[in-house]
């Protein structure tokens, strides 16, 4: 409005179209509201880059990733240190819980043992207190090992937000604990996620957060049948590391303990030790390159909105395809850029539109860079109404 | 981020100021397009292509401002150029109906979004749908986008006098519309 009257022709009589001028702008102003344009940033980018920029000399020829040339920039990238400084899942698109390094109280962490001694297999919601407690439902981060979709097959890290009822004062270590108990549980989603189910057979003791430590007691050291290679023991391990440090906020080493004494879990891995989540840029070795944390398993959509699908990839060249199936129909495909490529993880983000009613399925998948087949694929079912 | 170069061959800085130029623009171009052209899926795709140009011109801009102004030249013509081609809008129309996605949704059809309306705004929507085209793009730069004068002489590639002429004009004559309807 400042340069108004510059912009009026300059023989208006003043005040000659303040009418119609309002008119207009409310006008325009109310007439866009029903446009809701969808999400194409990644399909600019990925664009822009297939193109190429355009020159001085005006050559705009096609670039072609050349294999050791990706490779070198992969290296680049881990040089290029890291990337957000949230931790964890700090680039985490759900954002129900903030696993932010270094805003958490005091290093005096509560000493607080939860629930029970250590041997009986309670399967324990947490303080047993006397009088009533209120609860409220939290979304808690809890991580599972599960299938990352290529046709070995290989297995990595998912992360899944579960809702759980929860004392509304609950301490971060009561929700560490609340955590784990649904960690060491895979069973709900086996079927629909393939996820294992390593801990067969235990019950979580107390945790307790003191110097620094976490400490997670095991009633049991974990049976290797339920565990059979030594990778899948690792992960299992590594599936408690993560849960409870996201469940704390703080990435703090996690030692663990059965009845009270050291041994050996699984019979392999020894509890004289501490663990902890790898580093931003060796994620890999424990995170599946494809998760999808939006829209979660078996959401309903309503159909006015546009669907946006988003998800942390660890991918080479930062490129993840998607398929959209309606019934066993496919119905559109697609590809789409993570904010950054492997070995780092990256942000993606993929707008669908509007969809009319019905139920879905997007799968969101890593390509070789070798011959294009699957190396990664993860899909989530959702239904639109 | 920090600009790297890996060979030429990833351009961080050009993704950063796009992501950035996305954040503040994406939406009120989009809008901006659609005013023009009355087609959901022609305004995204006008400006799409408006972001991917000055993506790979990143290195001649290289400056916020005039990325904005460009974006804004691109979305005109673009837009422009869509509604010259009206061919556009029946090829639209048929892969809406080819397709089950509701990836292609042609606003113009939509009774509902028209109810919802008040009549003041569809009548002057109708009255400024009727205008010559530059009249029109002026005043929907001018009271949609709250640009200059300069920036929408800038953006129309016509002079400054020009703009004010057809501002005028056009201004005059949905006045004449609105008292004549009341």
């Amino acid at each position: 409005m400042s340069d108004r009257t510059d912009f009026l022709h300059p023989d208006y009589e003043p005040g000659e179209f303040d009418q119609v001028e309002r008119h207009l702008r409310q006008a325009l102003a109310r007439d866009v509201q029903q446009v809701h344009p969808s999400h194409r940033l990644d399909t600019i980018l990925h664009e822009a880059h297939e193109a190429g920029p355009v020159t001085a000399t005006g050559g705009s020829g096609p670039r072609r990733w050349v294999m050791p040339l990706a490779a070198a920039a992969a290296v680049a990238a881990i040089i290029g240190g890291v990337w957000w400084s949230g931790q964890d899942d700090g680039g985490g698109v759900t954002p129900p819980v903030h696993t932010g390094p270094s805003v958490v109280p005091s290093e005096t962490a509560p000493d607080l043992p939860t629930t029970a001694p250590t041997s009986p297999p309670s399967t324990a919601t947490s303080s047993a207190t006397g009088g009533p407690v209120t609860t409220q439902p939290v979304s808690l981060p809890v991580y599972f090992v599960g299938p990352i979709g290529d046709d070995k097959p290989t297995y990595k890290l998912f992360r899944d937000f579960i809702r759980d009822d929860l004392p509304s004062d609950a301490s971060p270590v009561e929700k560490a604990k609340a955590a784990l108990v649904l960690a060491i549980n895979a069973q709900p989603y086996s079927n629909t996620d393939g996820y294992l189910q390593p801990w067969s057979g235990q019950t979580i003791g107390s945790v307790t957060v003191t110097d620094g430590l976490i400490t997670i007691d095991l009633a049991n050291s974990g049976n290797p049948d339920a565990a059979v290679t030594p990778e899948i023991q690792r992960l299992a391990v590594q599936e408690l590391v993560w849960t409870a440090q996201a469940a704390i906020q703080q990435t703090l080493p996690v030692r663990f303990e059965v009845a009270g004494a050291s041994t050996k879990l699984f019979g392999s891995i020894s509890t004289d030790q501490t663990f902890t989540r790898p580093g931003k840029d060796e994620l890999w070795k424990d995170v599946a390159p494809v998760w999808i944390t939006s829209p979660a398993r078996d959401q309903v959509v309503p159909a006015a909105k546009p669907v946006v699908v988003q998800g942390l990839a660890i991918v080479f060249e930062a490129t993840i395809n998607w398929e959209l199936k309606r019934g066993s129909t496919q119905v559109a495909t697609g590809h789409a850029m993570a904010s950054i490529g492997a070995p780092m993880q990256g942000q993606y983000s993929i707008g669908l539109g509007k969809l009319s009613a019905g139920s879905y399925t997007v799968s969101v998948r890593e390509l070789s860079p070798k011959d294009g087949s699957v190396s990664a694929e993860k899909s989530v079912s959702f239904a639109v109404k | 981020m920090a600009e790297r170069d890996r060979g030429g061959e990833v351009r961080p800085a050009a993704d950063d100021a796009i992501a950035d130029l996305y954040a503040a623009h994406w939406t009120g171009l989009v809008r901006l397009a659609w005013l023009l052209l009355r087609d959901d899926l022609a305004a995204e795709e006008v400006v799409q292509d408006a972001f991917i140009a000055v993506h790979r011109r990143w290195d001649t801009i290289r400056n916020h401002q005039a990325a904005a102004a460009y974006l804004r030249r691109a979305v005109v013509n673009g837009a422009r150029s869509g509604l010259r081609h009206r061919g556009v809008e029946e090829r639209y129309v048929a892969r809406e109906q080819g397709e089950p996605t509701a990836y292609t949704r042609h606003t113009e059809a939509s009774a509902e979004d028209r109810a919802l309306q008040s009549e003041t705004t569809s009548s002057m929507i109708g009255a400024l749908g009727r205008l010559p085209q530059r009249q029109r793009e002026v005043l929907t730069m001018r009271y949609y986008l709250d640009l200059s004068e300069a920036e929408i002489a800038d953006a129309l590639g016509i002079s400054a006098g020009s703009v004010k002429a057809h501002a005028h004009r056009g201004l005059a004559t949905l006045r004449d519309r609105m008292e004549a309807a009341s």
